[in-house]
């Protein structure tokens, strides 16, 4: 009974949160509150006080509506994912159990639901949550499934004997015999057999090797329902209204040094990472995007050989574990003092093909993503798609400013690799939208600036103070800042906003921009990127977020270059995007720090990491081979004392000898005595007391054993299920003159058992004199 | 004492669940190396692990198992046998959990429905618990028990390892035992007028028998003290006893057909059952057999009397033929009842004997009705003849 109802309530915990997981998985709260209240409530309803199941037809009327919606839901044309339909169809069919009568069949049929259902979770989610609470849920299911097993049992047992008995004969339950110690043995059963599937898993998961995904699931592989709201794909693209969703959803882990010096925590906050530069405006589909010109300036880092991937060799190359950098420009003179920092970047969300950097770019160590370059806009791109759910980490090297004389360098390093010719004087020039009212604006901040440009010249020498001027025309506060986008309708999203609404968010700041400058005749592009401003301190890392993704501006001048411009209100920008301190920063950091462990060691583990994983074990095993052939020589070299300085004259040997024989015969002795003990503690059944009283007792009634022992020499042996005083009785009754101290000594073997008396001199004195009698009369 | 190694069979078997298992294996395993899914990697990994684990538990938890089967001394027909067996864990620090304890044997001759179960839901390390399953005999005779198996599916379900143990022991089967009307043995001893006999020998309260020294317990007031006086030592008066009623049953298994055993069974029944019947009214009983070889029994009051007459009984063999042996002159003043498996004849027993067709025997069997205890039915008419007869 007692198996039976415990097996209930962890069956019940199980399912629930079981579907409580898959919802957290899906990231679906109205599947949460929905799921886990109808689990819940269905105890209440079918196992509690007067509960009673739902009607077999109501259910059996459920499930055929279930698998109907399962079907109709993949038809063509329906936009349902089959993992999630298929998920949500194991929720019904759960919920539909819960409410129903359970056999054991029904009882491992929602257990198997359960699992299959965590399966699909698994599929579908990877967030730290999600792994919290597989690792509960394992751990339950790993005790309803121990407690099943003995509920089994005793039900087949009862079974078997109801069919067995003659007609009309009521059985009564088989009485579960159970030994002492029951539910410590079966925890502790139950945590060694955890422990060991947990081994064992995590054996095979380390060293099972790894490869590309073939993709024979379909859909089901690479499954990733999450909004990438910080990411709008390939380039930027404006004319959206509405609030935007700020996603918390992390992209990327970011360290960084200076010179191989790790830098203060923190000091690189604000610091802009460059993603995606566009050049031209695209006004019919109202986005920034990269030229085709410029894209085909894309050139391939450390290509590998067409076919030579698919090799297994190629997959399974041995990694050096070094760092090898691909340098990305061949540097002018006087660089050489230049400041380099160091970014360490670990994927961890989408990044949708361009990978994050500081710019200026010195070199690469691009790890096995396998990169193209472009050295016009200085935009790396991934070759391999780097999603949230396969790893990408890259370190890239890169000036703290921008140096003069940086486009010839890079054109140094890649023209000989026959670079895509490239018309620079109309590249990032010309005015974006023809509008009067935007040359209106335009001309009013050049009036303002007090400053003269020509919009034919390709560049003067004071074109980054008109980009100054235009900054300081957006910040002024004519301009607000705002996630909640207002609609324009058929307007240019530029025009609205700097005519208009003049109210954007930094897209808008930096697209408007970019408008005016090449108004004026500026050379000038938008960049895409994100903007540091989260410093986890537990991990010693910047966390970028989707959130932090932002756009500015970079604006041409010959013989400066390249000159970063954001013209978004940096306070406000700071506001949104921060990550927020208070009392439970910490425990933020921490949560953070463990989520993001969690993707980097088990969701994104890959076949470069079970390689450092096998060759981390294989150095430790030849250290431990070493120190054990080294320990082995200490021994040998004790040896060789002993045999130098006790064994090569005749006393050192008796010497030694004396010595090995008295240690020899300690050991036997304590061995002897320890057994001895422990068959004493066993005969006279003192397993249960505490230790100290084990000894004290087993030593005080050493009488009684001794009184046995005689006993048995002539034959009378007390079998151990029967008690003491039925022996003594038994022995009275067949010879009460023969066996006469035996009732006296198992009285006081009683007294001090039992009654807590102690042994003491008037008691042994009766013990010896009783076990002498005893000797006599047998 | 040296004691001799069991013999004992191990054995695993891969349940459907566990069948059931490796195909959902097979089935994470090309989810993960399709989808190159780490938490799918890792579900394999802990499925592996799983049957890893069960395997390893599995012979280690019943490594040191050892069982010793206690039997009754006897079963009764329909009735439950309750078997008893002690099991030992001898293992030092693996506790055995879900075990369930089988006798595979007893069954085959169908003497018993099926194979009695037995269940421990826990031995632990280093101990010993005694567990007990019910079997329930079909037909008398000796039943034959040869192996038991303990048998678990812990931890996990999907394997089966079971222990079968050899231990030829017996145990013999009574023939069915019921109710007999009590009227049949109020019928027999009227036809003794006086009651209970008095023995012949001393030792009762009933009527002067003689004078003996005195033993120490007698009664005081038993001490005649005129002799005592008259020859210097203490004399008691030895009185006689009253015994209880003698009957001998004699079941006759001569009929027709040798072949057709059911009347013969019914017969036995109805024996064994007037037998245990009478022994509790009193009578000193005997039995003996007719048409097949048995030894006769003759009337004495003692359980352990009626469990030698039961045992015979139980193992008689109705398909040999032959006479009982003994001796039946020196049975002196006892009541004969002859429980016919045929039709019957007089030729069975003295000539006062009550005899009882198979026919009958039906009528004499007291059933549990929940109607009031209700006439006997429309007796035959050799029975209404025998009744007149005693009258």
């Amino acid at each position: 009974m007692g198996v039976s109802v415990s097996f209930k309530k962890m069956a019940y915990i199980q399912v629930v949160l079981g579907i409580v997981a898959y919802a957290v998985a899906e990231g679906n709260p109205v599947l949460v509150l929905a799921g886990g209240t109808l689990a819940t409530l269905s105890w209440y309803i079918v196992e509690g006080p007067g509960g009673r199941p739902l009607p077999e037809w109501l259910l059996n009327l459920g499930v055929i509506a279930a698998t109907g919606w399962l079907f109709y839901s993949q038809l063509p044309g329906s936009n349902q994912v089959l993992i999630y339909s298929l998920g949500q169809f194991l929720i019904f069919m759960q919920l539909f159990k819960l409410y129903e009568r359970k056999g054991n069949r029904d009882w491992a049929q929602l257990m198997v639901l359960s699992l299959m259902q965590m399966i699909c979770a698994m599929l579908v989610g990877a967030s730290f949550l999600f792994g919290i609470l597989i690792a509960i849920y394992m751990g339950i299911t790993l005790f309803t499934v121990l407690v099943f097993q003995l509920k089994v049992g005793h039900d087949e047992v009862n079974l078997v004997n109801e069919k067995q008995a003659p007609p009309g004969y009521k059985t009564s339950p088989v009485p579960a015999i159970s030994s002492r110690h029951f539910t410590r043995h079966f925890n502790g059963l139950a945590v060694v057999s955890g422990l060991g599937c947990l081994l064992v898993s995590a054996v095979g998961f380390l060293a099972m090797p790894r490869g590309e995904a073939s993709g024979i699931l379909g859909d089901l592989a690479n499954i990733s329902k999450r909004q990438k709201t910080g990411i709008s794909g390939e380039g930027m693209k404006l004319g959206s209204s509405g609030r935007i969703e700020l996603s918390a959803t992390p992209i990327l882990n970011l360290r960084v040094t200076v010179n191989g010096k790790p830098v203060s925590a923190g000091a690189y906050e604000g610091t802009l990472l460059r993603q995606l530069v566009m050049d031209k405006y695209n006004p019919g589909k109202l986005s920034w995007d990269r030229s085709a010109e410029v894209v085909r300036g894309d050139v391939v880092i450390n290509p590998v050989e067409k076919g030579a991937q698919d090799t297994p060799a190629a997959q399974e190359a041995p990694d050096t574990g070094g760092e090898k950098f691909t340098e990305l420009m061949v540097g002018p003179p006087g660089l050489a003092d230049e400041p380099v920092v160091r970014q360490h970047i670990t994927l961890r969300g989408s990044v949708k093909g361009q990978l994050f950097s500081m710019s200026p770019q010195v070199r690469i160590d691009e790890r096995e993503i396998g990169v193209s370059y472009n050295p016009y806009d200085r935009v790396l791109t991934s070759r391999k798609p780097t999603d949230g759910d396969s790893r990408g980490v890259y370190i890239v090297e890169s000036f703290g400013r921008e140096p003069p004389g940086l486009t010839a360098a890079y054109l140094r390093r890649w023209n000989p690799q026959g670079l895509a010719p490239f018309n620079w004087s109309d590249y990032a020039r010309g005015p974006v939208v023809k509008d009067i009212r935007v040359t209106t604006v335009a001309r009013f901040i050049l009036a303002g600036s007090g400053l003269e440009r020509d919009p034919a010249a390709q560049s003067t020498f004071h074109d980054h103070a008109l980009a100054d001027a235009i900054v300081q025309h957006l910040q002024k506060g004519e301009y607000a800042y705002t996630i909640d986008l207002p609609d324009v309708g058929t307007m240019d999203p530029n025009v609205a906003f700097l005519t208009d609404t003049r109210r954007g968010h930094c897209e808008l700041f930096a697209s408007g921009m970019c408008v005016l400058a090449r108004e004026l005749g500026l050379r000038a592009r938008t960049v895409r990127g994100a903007r540091v401003s989260e410093y986890n301190r537990v991990g010693g890392y910047y966390v970028v977020r989707e959130r932090n993704m932002h756009a500015w501006v970079e604006v041409w001048q010959d013989g400066t270059g390249w000159k970063v411009y954001d013209p978004s209100p940096p306070a406000e920008v700071a506001r949104v995007q921060g990550a927020g301190g208070g009392v439970f920063a910490f425990f933020r950091n921490l949560y953070e720090y463990a989520e993001f462990k969690w993707v980097d060691k088990v969701i994104t583990y890959g076949s470069s990491e079970r390689r450092s994983v096998i060759r981390n074990f294989e150095t430790n095993l030849e250290s431990v081979t070493a120190m054990l052939a080294k320990l082995k020589e200490q021994i040998d070299a004790v040896l060789q004392m002993i045999q130098r300085r006790f064994l090569n004259d005749a006393f050192g040997f008796v010497v030694f000898l004396t010595a090995g024989g008295v240690v020899l015969l300690t050991l036997v002795v304590s061995l002897m005595v320890m057994i001895k003990r422990r068959r004493a503690i066993q005969q006279l059944q003192l397993a249960s007391v505490s230790r100290r009283l084990q000894r004290r007792l087993a030593k005080h009634l050493e009488f009684y054993l001794q009184m046995l022992r005689v006993l048995e020499k002539e034959g009378f042996i007390k079998p151990i299920w029967q008690t003491p005083a039925s022996f003594a009785a038994q022995l009275e009754l067949q010879n009460a003159v023969r066996f006469a101290p035996v009732v006296p000594l198992t009285d006081l073997f009683y007294e001090i058992r039992f009654g807590g008396r102690p042994l003491d001199s008037d008691r042994s004195r009766t013990i010896g004199g009783l076990l002498e009698t005893l000797k006599q009369t047998l | 004492m040296r004691s001799r190694k069991p013999r004992i069979r191990r054995r695993y078997h891969l349940r459907m669940g566990g069948w059931m298992y490796m195909l959902v294996m097979g089935f994470i395993t090309v989810a993960a190396f399709n989808s190159q899914q780490n938490l799918l990697f890792w579900t394999f990994s802990l499925m592996v692990g799983v049957l890893l684990v069960s395997v390893v538990m599995a012979t280690l938890m019943m490594r040191g198992l050892r069982v010793t089967r206690l039997l009754p001394d006897h079963a009764v027909v329909d009735e439950p046998m309750t078997i008893r067996y002690q099991l030992t864990n001898q293992n030092w620090f693996i506790p055995c959990f879900g075990m369930q304890v089988v006798e595979m044997d007893g069954w085959r001759n169908g003497r018993l429905r099926g194979k009695p179960h037995g269940w421990v839901m826990h031995l632990g390390p280093r101990s010993t618990v005694q567990a007990e399953a019910t079997g329930y005999a079909s037909k008398r005779g000796a039943v034959d028990f040869e192996r038991v198996r303990i048998v678990s599916s812990f931890p996990f379900g999907m394997l089966r390892k079971s222990l079968t143990f050899y231990s030829p022991s017996r145990v013999v089967v009574y023939p069915k035992l019921f109710r007999i009307r009590r009227e049949l043995l109020w019928d027999i001893r009227s036809i003794e007028p006086t009651g209970a006999r008095r023995s012949e020998d001393g030792g009762g309260s009933e009527e002067f028998y003689g004078l003996r020294e005195y033993r120490p317990g007698d009664s005081i007031k038993f001490i005649d003290w005129k002799h005592s006086a008259r020859i210097g030592k203490l004399v008691s008066r030895d009185m006689t006893r009253l015994t209880p009623p003698k009957l001998m049953v004699v079941v006759d298994l001569n009929r027709k057909d040798w072949q057709e055993t059911e009347p013969c069974e019914r017969a036995i029944a109805f024996a064994a059952s007037l037998i245990c019947e009478a022994h509790l009214e009193g009578f000193e009983v005997g039995l003996m057999v007719e048409g097949v070889p048995f030894p006769v029994f003759p009337p004495h009051h003692s359980r352990w009397h009626r469990s030698r007459m039961l045992h015979g009984l139980g193992e008689l063999d109705t398909m040999q033929k032959g006479q009982s042996k003994g001796i039946t002159a020196a049975i002196t003043g006892a009541h004969w009842v002859v429980v016919h498996a045929g039709d019957g004849g007089r030729g069975v027993g003295p000539a006062k004997a009550v005899h009882l067709s198979h026919k009958e025997l039906e009528h004499w069997r007291l059933t549990y009705q929940p109607s009031v205890p209700a006439k006997p039915k429309a007796a035959p008419a050799e029975r209404e003849m025998e009744v007149a007869t005693w009258a």
